[in-house]
């Protein structure tokens, strides 16, 4: 029988890749994030927007992708 | 253009699971001007506005005196006052030559997302998004398609 963690494996797998964010917010419980803008990075984090922008243009990132850190423990249905 | 789902971890009855949402980067400016934010926001084709989180409008220098505010209602009824203006939106997979590029409203909330909320940062919906845009697909979990 195919257990759960295996079919996502599989599915994983089988996808053009997806933008694999885990890693980055399991480190981030709340504030903003700036990451690369193929999302593959972590460039910044803080407490506000402003914050995370003015340390990832020191670190030579101009444009990066922003996101302030979601709620996983919920589910959306709008 | 492609854009591809962004996986996340949630923990349901604190269990690992994985989940493939409907997040990319859209580009948003405000109308004439060059700095560009690149939120990475939820795609729903159910929402009627696109909201934005504030912090990003006051970022691109928005001017929100001139500002509609309204009052905008999630399922479950939470409501959320929000300020629409207009801004422009950069539709950009990196591949494709030419951007899409497009004004419309957007809803900028006055405080931040609710807090039960999942997304955070941005929801992109029929304003904002679906009407400017010929096509908007999804081929779940592979690709969410823009022409």
């Amino acid at each position: 029988m195919l257990s759960s963690r295996n079919f996502d494996q599989m599915l994983y797998n089988s996808l053009m890749t997806p933008i694999d964010i885990r890693e980055i917010l399991k480190k981030h419980k709340t504030g903003w994030l700036a990451l690369s803008r193929d999302n593959k990075k972590e460039i910044a984090s803080g407490k506000t927007l402003h914050e995370v922008l003015v340390k990832a243009k020191a670190k030579g990132e101009e444009n990066p992708s922003v996101l302030k850190v979601p709620n996983l423990n919920n589910t959306y249905v709008g | 253009m492609d854009f591809p789902y962004t996986l996340v971890t949630d923990w349901p009855k604190h269990q690992a699971r994985q989940r493939y949402l409907p997040w990319i980067n859209i580009g948003v400016r405000k109308p004439s001007t060059s700095k560009t934010l690149w939120p990475l926001g939820l795609v729903d084709s159910g929402a009627e506005l696109t909201v934005v989180d504030q912090e990003i409008g006051k970022e691109v220098g928005l001017n929100f005196k001139k500002a509609l505010k309204g009052t905008i209602t999630g399922f479950g009824g939470a409501k959320v006052q929000v300020l629409m203006v207009e801004v422009e939106f950069v539709i950009d997979d990196a591949k494709t030559k030419t951007p899409i590029v497009y004004q419309d409203f957007a809803a900028f909330t006055i405080s931040s997302f609710p807090v039960s909320h999942p997304q955070q940062t941005a929801i992109f919906g029929t304003v904002g998004l679906f009407r400017k845009v010929t096509k908007v697909s999804f081929e779940y979990p592979k690709r969410i398609c823009i022409e």
